[in-house]
């Protein structure tokens, strides 16, 4: 079996007396939509928190393409690849869409220190955050500010942003969520596309698209792992079903 | 648009402010009016602080409240150097602008460690530590302060002794200056810098450190604020502890507030017009800037955005 890119051993995490996530380990193999579903509270934002730097976990370790990142903050494990889709987006209000994305592909590329040319004179920065906002369908809304933005366009937006950041793995947290039907299809296509070249972990509590994109998904209640296994067997796990698909009612 | 865009490009900016600048000041030489070329140097010394401040606080989202600080140090440069006999503008400048960057670097460094409120409150206090060394300095005059050994010279030439001179450097140095920062408002460097000002959290999640990029700020627009108290040394030869005044500071902000912190030029309108007004009606209370004051923090708090919102909304995660 190849080695996970990513692998979380022995996590936890409580505030005070609340255990936020108790004892998780799982891993992101090369290539895999690694699902992570549970009820509202379960704890998910908070681990992929862990996974990205903002959180602090108590106990255990993260392993990112074989190097203990545990230590690490937030921009040195994204500068390693890890690329972050937010559940509430956080996207620069005051610049335009286009500009948003420029910023991330300038992490990317580098020349963050560039004092002197206009950030918008260099045609190739320009075209990759172009590149970027077309494969999200953004293209048409380029100048407008992103504060402006309808809800599901910003939730596009972060998205472009995560692929102009070029990471080797894309941690997903709910991406569609109050998107429209047609923008949520469309980035649901979307990620299909990039099954397999990119691993991703995805957060999403519409069970049609989980079970559209995951190649294993793990159910997270009350912090702790319930479950980790093909869509099958989670569809067919009894405690899944009662805990959290039948309040779902969605499959 | 394209129009548009040209005409707002750092390039044009400064062009204009320049040449309004010198506009004001062709109408003052023929009149021979020194009161007013005076009043022109020292207004366009006091723009290009407040331009430098209005990069930090528009542009960086850094609200610094010892402005005064570099500028004092600005000052002190010329006051100092002029002691030891150095009084060449090509000399005093660079050491000017040098020395303030390296103050705004060192205390910079420390003052980013805080956020919002703690911000202002900490580049306070290194500014009240600056005012009081500076008080302390009896060589230089201490408490009270002293006469400058003479305006600097220019190449050897004493072309800053007659105040059209002066206002003429001061005019340049406010136009480079306006252009330079627009530049790297504009640049990747100020991309960054803006989008750590709106949203901290997506900047580090993308993997940009923000804190170097804060750090040269601070130093740019400190060495800038040097140049300004340099210019301000020459135009009342004389320099003293009040330079770094917290309310020399005060009225840095109100000017930036007033004229607008979205944009650079926003310094340059709201230095004009505090120093209009300070010379319209400063001879009849001395107490109007506090009434300034009050109105410009009135207005940001009706917006309920904007300035305010920099300062109490910083905390970002
Ligand atoms: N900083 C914090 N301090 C205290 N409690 C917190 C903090 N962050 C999260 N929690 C609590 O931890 C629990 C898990 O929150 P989390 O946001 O991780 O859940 P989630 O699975 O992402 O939920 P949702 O599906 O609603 O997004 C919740 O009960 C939440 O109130
Ligand atoms: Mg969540």
């Amino acid at each position: 079996m190849t080695e996970p890119i990513l692998r979380l051993e022995n996590l936890s995490k409580s505030y005070g007396a609340l255990t936020v996530t108790s004892d998780v380990s799982l891993d992101l193999r090369p290539g895999e939509v690694h699902a992570l579903i549970g009820p509202n509270g379960a704890g998910k934002t908070t681990l992929v928190g862990e996974i990205a730097g903002a959180v602090t976990p108590d106990a255990g370790r993260i392993l990112f393409a074989g190097r203990d990142v545990t230590q690490l903050n937030v921009s040195a494990r994204a500068r390693l690849g890890l690329g972050r889709v937010f559940q509430i987006s956080q996207v620069v209000g005051s610049f335009s869409a286009r500009d948003n994305v420029r910023l991330a592909a300038l992490a990317h590329r580098g020349g963050s220190w560039g004092l002197w040319r206009p950030a918008s004179s260099d045609a190739a920065l320009t075209a990759a955050a172009d590149a970027a906002l077309d494969r999200v369908g953004l293209s048409a809304r380029a100048d407008v500010a992103a504060g402006v933005l309808a809800h599901g366009e910003r939730r596009a937006l972060e998205l472009a942003m995560a692929l102009a950041q070029a990471p080797k793995v894309l941690l997903l947290d709910e991406p569609m969520a109050g998107t429209g039907r047609a923008e949520g299809a469309r980035l649901t296509e979307l990620l299909l596309s990039l099954k397999g070249t990119l691993p991703m972990l995805l957060v999403e509590h519409d069970m049609a698209t989980v079970f559209a994109l995951a190649d294993r998904i793990t159910v997270l209640i009350g912090g702790a792992v319930a479950i980790t296994g093909t869509p099958e067997a989670v569809r067919a796990d009894p405690q899944v079903r009662r805990a959290y698909l039948g309040e779902e009612d969605a499959v | 648009m394209a129009r548009m865009s040209r005409l707002r490009s750092p390039g044009a900016i400064a062009l204009l402010v320049t040449l309004g600048f010198l506009a004001a000041l062709a109408v003052a030489y023929v009149q021979d009016s020194t009161y007013w070329m005076a009043t022109l140097a020292r207004m366009a010394a006091l723009a290009l602080s407040a331009v430098s401040l209005s990069f930090l606080v528009g542009q960086a989202g850094l609200v610094s409240f010892g402005h005064a600080a570099p500028v004092g140090i600005g000052a002190y440069a010329v006051l100092i150097a002029g002691e030891f006999g150095v009084r060449e503008v090509m000399i005093v400048l660079p050491l000017a602008f040098a020395a303030a960057a390296l103050f705004s670097a060192l205390t910079g460094a420390i003052a980013l460690r805080t956020r919002g409120v703690y911000f202002i409150m900490i580049t306070l206090a290194f500014a009240q530590m600056a005012f009081y060394v500076a008080a302390s300095l009896s060589a230089f005059g201490g408490d009270d302060g002293m006469a400058i050994a003479g305006r600097s010279t220019f190449l050897g030439e004493r072309i800053l002794r007659r105040d059209h001179g002066l206002a003429l450097l001061a005019i340049g140095l406010l136009g480079v200056g306006l252009f330079v920062l627009g530049r790297v408002t504009a640049s990747k460097f100020g991309l960054v810098l803006r989008a750590a000002r709106d949203n901290e959290t997506r900047v580090r999640a993308l993997g940009l450190a923000t804190y170097g990029h804060r750090l040269a700020a601070l130093a740019l627009a400190g060495g800038v604020a040097g140049l300004s108290g340099a210019l301000l040394a020459n135009q009342a030869e004389f320099v003293s502890p009040s330079y770094m005044n917290w309310h020399v500071s005060g009225q840095a902000i109100v000017m930036v507030a007033l004229g607008g912190a979205g944009h650079l030029v926003g310094g340059v309108i709201g230095a004009v017009a505090v120093t209009l007004l300070d010379e319209a009606i400063g001879h009849y209370t001395e107490y109007w800037k506090l009434g300034l004051g009050l109105v410009v923090v009135g207005a940001a708090l009706l917006r309920g955005r904007g300035l305010l919102r920099r300062i109490v909304g910083g905390q970002h995660d």
